[in-house]
């Protein structure tokens, strides 16, 4: 009775993973094996997360133009992991390694090994503080943090006044991109005589709704929102549509997804800053194609702190393939 | 003197009712709260909290039914991104948009079925299948959607009526209420709340008594299937939007809510209203906290606290 039930359970799964598989329509991301370079990617965050997301399809792009091996793998935003994933990774031995410098001490013997290995290793989204001094990565790909935080809060600041309180909220307020992206928001704020605050506010999006609001109702004092994440930034823009701020509270924030552009659109945001992550995944991966085609040394490329802001958020909107702007 | 005797049974019937601790230490954190922390006395906060407590508490009452029966579901959050996402991508092959709706509330009643079969037909704990069933269907939910978020459809007829206000009320608190009524009285005044008891206090005692407990674990199983489904759909509606990550670390939010309330981990006692006014607790204390100016790290401190707090005076009660 045990044997039938399994193959009748074997049977059912099997039928219902052809039929959701031809029922629905869907991109295949992978690429397929080929014959050539093959590169490891390793991002920090987790799967579905719409930063790393936009990341990993930008390098999908890349790898698919140039012919490209590329084999992902989500370091689901703990340190460990993403360390023991590198390790695997220089064990493998590929024609070259994409990884985010998310700690400035844990990746510096693992990259040393894998340069050593003479396997060509990049940084991308995060880099050591002290650049090329801390760490021997080849390059790094991606935004300044620091920069990118002060980039905001100058942006933010013709709408506050001196005394003015602002909170900052993030995902996860411990990592690496929500403090340094928060110190270059607190460094110019506070020389402006603005006080912040930092909230911890998890991924999941009642969550951050719930307590973001919750703080503004706790603190009616509070004149801007600048989230330092995607979610956080988009579900500011909701915060201040639910509880009827606009125009009274100001958001600034960081990353692009359908719900910030469509918030900035109706003025719930006043801007965000656009590390461009696509170009992340897209500029790193493409530098392997041309270290093996010609020998071209790898290059650290600023992807940006570009603002989008109402001037130029249609640009963005006409965009139609999600993940890229 | 009957007066005063009747009084005195009402009393004792109050005080000895298995829910009353749990509403006493709501009324005290209600009361402390109104009287000590700023602006948690307006209407602006309350509905925070409104809107808060629906999603972990409508996927709570469907994990009390199973935790009284002795088992326990970790996909719940997997489903909460699983359902929408079915929906969203039926529609989007042109599947009319209530049947996409039908299907993806049936996609976690078959999630549910799957977990209930596996777990009763092969005797594997329930903490593992759906350990590995919460990896399966994130996994799906990453495939179906490739990883991009989804918008809701422009003209979804549904999104006032699973999201919208009835007269100040968010309607999602109400669909928490009324499947919170329906689960109470199916609960404590239908055989198969019986059942559902039987199983987890004794379940061989309850084969004894004829009552079939596989079949009434794999259903438990499909109503946390459903209502995981259902609550994504209402936080779709709510959102207007869907991430692939949404639901992550919800399991744990709502075991935390039935533990609070009084249902046991070995199965075979807890309550609905105890889950009801658990999840309140939580979003109340998180809410608090925020107003109180707390540092954002002693959050999770606070609960776990909490928990531990109760499930010892829950301990002491039946000794």
């Amino acid at each position: 009775m045990k044997k039938t039930s399994f193959w009748v359970l074997v049977l059912v799964l099997s039928i219902s993973m052809v039929a959701a598989f031809s029922l629905f329509d869907h991109r295949t991301g992978e690429v397929d094996a080929k014959e050539g370079i093959t590169v490891y990617f390793l991002v920090m965050g987790m799967a579905g997360d719409p930063y790393h997301e936009t990341i990993v399809k930008g390098a999908r792009k890349a790898a698919d133009m140039y012919d490209i091996n590329l084999k992902v793998f989500y370091g689901e935003a703990d340190i460990k992991t993403q360390v023991d994933q590198l390790e695997t990774a220089i064990v493998a031995a590929p024609d070259g390694i994409c990884f985010y410098l998310s700690d400035p001490e844990a990746f510096d013997e693992p990259v040393q090994r894998a340069v050593d290995a003479g396997i060509p290793i990049v940084a991308i989204s995060l880099d050591d503080p002290e650049g090329s001094a801390g760490n021997s990565r080849l390059a790094y790909v991606g935004p300044e943090l620091l920069e990118s935080g002060r980039v905001i809060a100058k942006r933010m600041l013709q709408y506050f006044e001196k005394g003015d309180h602002v909170l900052v909220t993030a995902e996860h307020a411990g990592m690496v991109y929500a403090t340094l992206r928060y110190q270059g928001i607190d460094e110019v704020l506070s020389a402006a005589g603005i006080t912040t605050e930092l909230l911890d506010c998890t991924h999941e999006r009642s969550e951050i709704i719930s307590r973001t609001s919750t703080y503004m109702i706790g603190n009616p004092e509070t004149k801007g929102i600048i989230g330092v994440g995607a979610l956080v930034t988009a579900d500011a823009g909701a915060v201040i549509k639910d509880l009827d701020l606009k125009d009274k509270v100001f958001v600034g924030g960081f990353d692009l997804n359908e719900d910030t552009l469509k918030w900035i659109k109706e003025g719930y945001i006043e801007a965000t800053v656009d590390a461009q992550p696509f170009l992340m995944g897209y500029l790193s991966v493409q530098q392997f194609y041309f270290y093996y085609w010609a020998g071209f040394s790898f290059m650290s490329i600023d992807t940006g702190t570009g603002i989008i802001d109402k001037e130029n958020v249609d640009k963005a909107l006409e965009f139609p393939e999600p993940l890229v702007r | 003197m009957d007066k005063n005797s009747n009084f005195k049974t009402i009393l004792r019937n109050i005080s000895s009712h298995k829910d009353t601790k749990i509403l006493l230490i709501l009324l005290g954190i209600l009361v402390f709260s109104s009287l000590f922390i700023r602006n948690f006395n307006t209407w602006r906060n309350l509905r925070v909290i409104l809107i808060n407590v629906p999603i972990v508490g409508i996927v709570g009452i469907g994990v009390t039914m199973l935790m009284i029966s002795g088992e326990f579901d970790l996909s719940v959050g997997s489903i909460v991104a699983f359902g929408p996402f079915v929906m969203l991508s039926l529609v989007n092959t042109g599947i009319p948009i209530y049947i996409s709706l039908i299907l993806s509330l049936l996609a976690g009643v078959f999630v549910g079925f799957l977990n209930g079969f596996i777990v009763t037909n092969w005797n594997i704990p329930s903490l593992i299948v759906t350990l590995g069933a919460a990896m399966i269907w994130r996994g799906a939910t990453l495939i179906l959607s490739q990883g991009s978020p989804s918008t809701i459809p422009k003209h979804f007829p549904l999104r006032k009526i699973l999201a919208g206000e009835l007269g100040k009320v968010p309607v999602q608190f109400i669909w928490f209420l009324l499947l919170a009524i329906i689960l109470w009285i199916i609960l404590e005044y239908s055989y198969y709340g019986n059942w559902v008891f039987a199983t987890g206090g004794n379940r061989m005692a309850a084969e004894a008594r004829g009552i079939n407990t596989s079949k009434i674990k794999i259903f438990n199983f499909m109503i946390v299937g459903l209502l995981s489904s259902f609550a994504g759909l209402v936080q779709l509606s709510q959102l207007g939007s869907i991430f692939p990550l949404q639901g992550s670390g919800m399991e744990l939010s709502a075991i935390a809510s039935v533990v609070i309330g009084g249902t046991l981990i070995s199965g075979g006692a807890g309550s609905i209203i105890g889950t009801f006014v658990g999840v309140l607790i939580i979003s109340i204390t998180n809410n608090v906290l925020i107003l109180a100016g707390a540092p954002g790290y002693w959050y999770q401190l606070f609960v776990g606290l909490i928990i531990i707090v109760v499930v010892i005076v829950y301990s002491l009660r039946r000794e």
